[in-house]
């Protein structure tokens, strides 16, 4: 049996699915484990998940019955640090030895989630809590804190592992320049003892790229100039980039994988 | 000669006698134990990021900055670092600046942060006005939050998490840090499970530390669950008097110097 490579992340990390169609082998998930000689393990890739339960599912991994220390890889994606879980509707209570139990019996449920029901207590609460409690750049420094964390953990104790900074960085991307002028990249708001995954190509060369390819040999639609989400290839496909894209980035971050 | 970092809540602040049970507030020198332990290493303390009500957040941002103080000898002083009780915990504060690691301390002390232990204590909107800078709308938001959204065994997993990614964190950086259980076990003082069940640990080494609890459970008190009764508890600061400050220094003396 081949080796896998354990993926967790956000939607950015998971298969590729276009007009409600799964695309075998189009994400760069899948290039990437294929090009290292591994076998793609969606594990924990969910669209929308928060760092958070990214971390659980990390630690959750090490009593997963197939995963196997030795022989396998981690490649853990990290999302932007404005998601969070709160607590669920369900009255059982978080136990972190159920894992992703815990979101899918709704024990805790992600923010986003609680913005959709505005009328309800939850909701209402939640609404106060970011207007009046919620401190931005403190808890980008938490959640940076605890991945940096995190990851030193996992490579004390054996895992090999790969970190990605996903969407870490979203802000840094300066995709909506009116919202964020003056964002820092996550790498320097943070005194990080594991900065390597800042070294990495990013997912904003896919985007990239198919912004290029959509304005030279597609309808001429320039996404850069024209950030509309709506009619963006962001919004085409699940994971946020096609398939030539992915194989693009895919290989880009394979060299730059190989040569660490 | 090097220094002993010390970071936590009220249990690792030198002994101020606060004058509750007659007389005058009055600092005690040499009076608590982590002055007794610092001294038989033969270090110099130096009450860096130590203060009552302090939540593992703050603590472990002044771990995280120790290493950028210019007195910080990495070479020659330890870093005890104490952590405290997980319901404990920091909201964006009234003053509009936002938060700055490299602030450290005043990131509380002037309002950008404020703990949840200064909202549970000033629950009376006119007196959180004058205190804390609260506001009844942040209060109420506070409440509504610990109601409907706050779930307990999640943070206190998260916090764990936290921690001890800190700790390691520390030691790759070449940290000489003397992680310490504190008060983190409160809840379960009188339980049979601790906190250490609640998160799979890699750094286990300070739950074998002497509990504070061993030296208050010989004391009568009225309530045997909860020893924040005693007298010594509220009378002193760091809530030992200096005799069970010395009992406590002496037994965390022959742990360490046994390991």
């Amino acid at each position: 049996m081949p080796s896998k490579l354990w993926i967790l992340g956000d939607s950015y990390f998971t298969r590729c699915i276009h007009a409600e169609q799964r695309l075998p082998n189009s994400s760069w998930t899948e290039h990437f484990a294929h090009n290292i000689g591994l076998e793609p393990k969606y594990y924990w890739a969910v669209g929308g998940t928060s760092n958070t339960s990214i971390l659980l599912g990390l630690e959750q991994l090490w009593s997963h019955k197939e995963y196997n220390c030795d022989s396998d890889q981690v490649l853990c994606g990290f999302t932007t640090t404005v998601r969070g879980l709160m607590r669920g509707n369900s009255t059982k209570r978080f136990d972190h030895t159920v894992g992703i139990d815990n979101l899918r019996e709704d024990r805790v449920r992600h923010t986003e989630l609680h913005h959709l029901t505005p009328n309800t207590p939850k909701g209402k609460a939640q609404i106060a809590y970011y207007e009046q409690m919620y401190s931005v750049d403190y808890e980008q420094y938490i959640q940076h804190m605890l991945i940096d964390g995190a990851i030193g953990i996992a490579k004390t104790k054996g895992m090999n592992i790969i970190p990605h900074t996903g969407v870490l960085d979203f802000h840094y991307w300066n995709l909506i320049p009116k919202d964020f002028p003056d964002a820092d990249s996550c790498k320097d708001v943070y005194n990080w003892c594991h900065g390597e995954m800042f070294d990495a190509p990013s997912l904003l060369d896919a985007h990239h790229w198919d912004w290029e390819q959509r304005l030279n040999k597609g309808d001429g639609y320039n996404e850069l100039e024209n950030w509309d989400i709506n009619n963006s290839t962001i919004s085409m496909y699940s994971n946020h980039i096609s398939p030539e894209a992915a194989e693009v980035y895919a290989h880009k971050y394979t060299e730059y994988h190989n040569d660490r | 000669m090097g220094k002993l970092w010390i970071i936590g809540d009220s249990f690792f602040t030198r002994c101020v006698d606060t004058g509750e049970h007659g007389g005058e507030e009055l600092r005690l020198g040499n009076a608590s134990w982590t002055e007794q332990v610092a001294k038989h290493k033969g270090l110099d303390t130096e009450y860096y990021h130590v203060f009552g009500g302090a939540s593992n957040y703050s603590i472990l941002l002044g771990l995280d900055n120790v290493v950028d103080q210019p007195r910080f000898n990495i070479e020659t002083d330890q870093v005890l670092c104490g952590f405290t009780t997980t319901v404990r915990h920091l909201y964006c504060g009234t003053n509009p600046m936002p938060f700055d690691r490299k602030a450290g301390l005043l990131n509380e002390k002037e309002f950008r942060l404020v703990g949840s232990q200064s909202i549970h204590q000033h629950v009376s909107p006119e007196f959180s006005k004058s205190v804390a800078g609260l506001t009844s709308e942040m209060i109420n938001a506070h409440e509504q939050y610990q109601t409907y959204l706050y779930p307990v065994e999640f943070y206190e997993y998260i916090q764990c998490m936290l921690i001890d990614g800190a700790i390691t964190r520390a030691k790759q950086r070449g940290i000489n840090i003397i992680p310490h259980v504190g008060f983190m076990d409160f809840p379960y003082w009188y339980e049979t499970e601790s906190i250490e069940q609640a998160f799979d640990w890699h750094n286990k080494e300070m739950f074998s530390v002497p509990s504070f609890k061993s030296v208050y459970k010989h004391i009568i008190h009225s309530d045997p669950h909860d020893v924040t009764h005693e007298t010594q508890f509220v009378r002193y600061s760091n809530h030992m008097s200096p005799q069970t400050a010395q009992q406590y220094a002496q037994l965390y003396i022959e742990y360490y110097d046994a390991k």
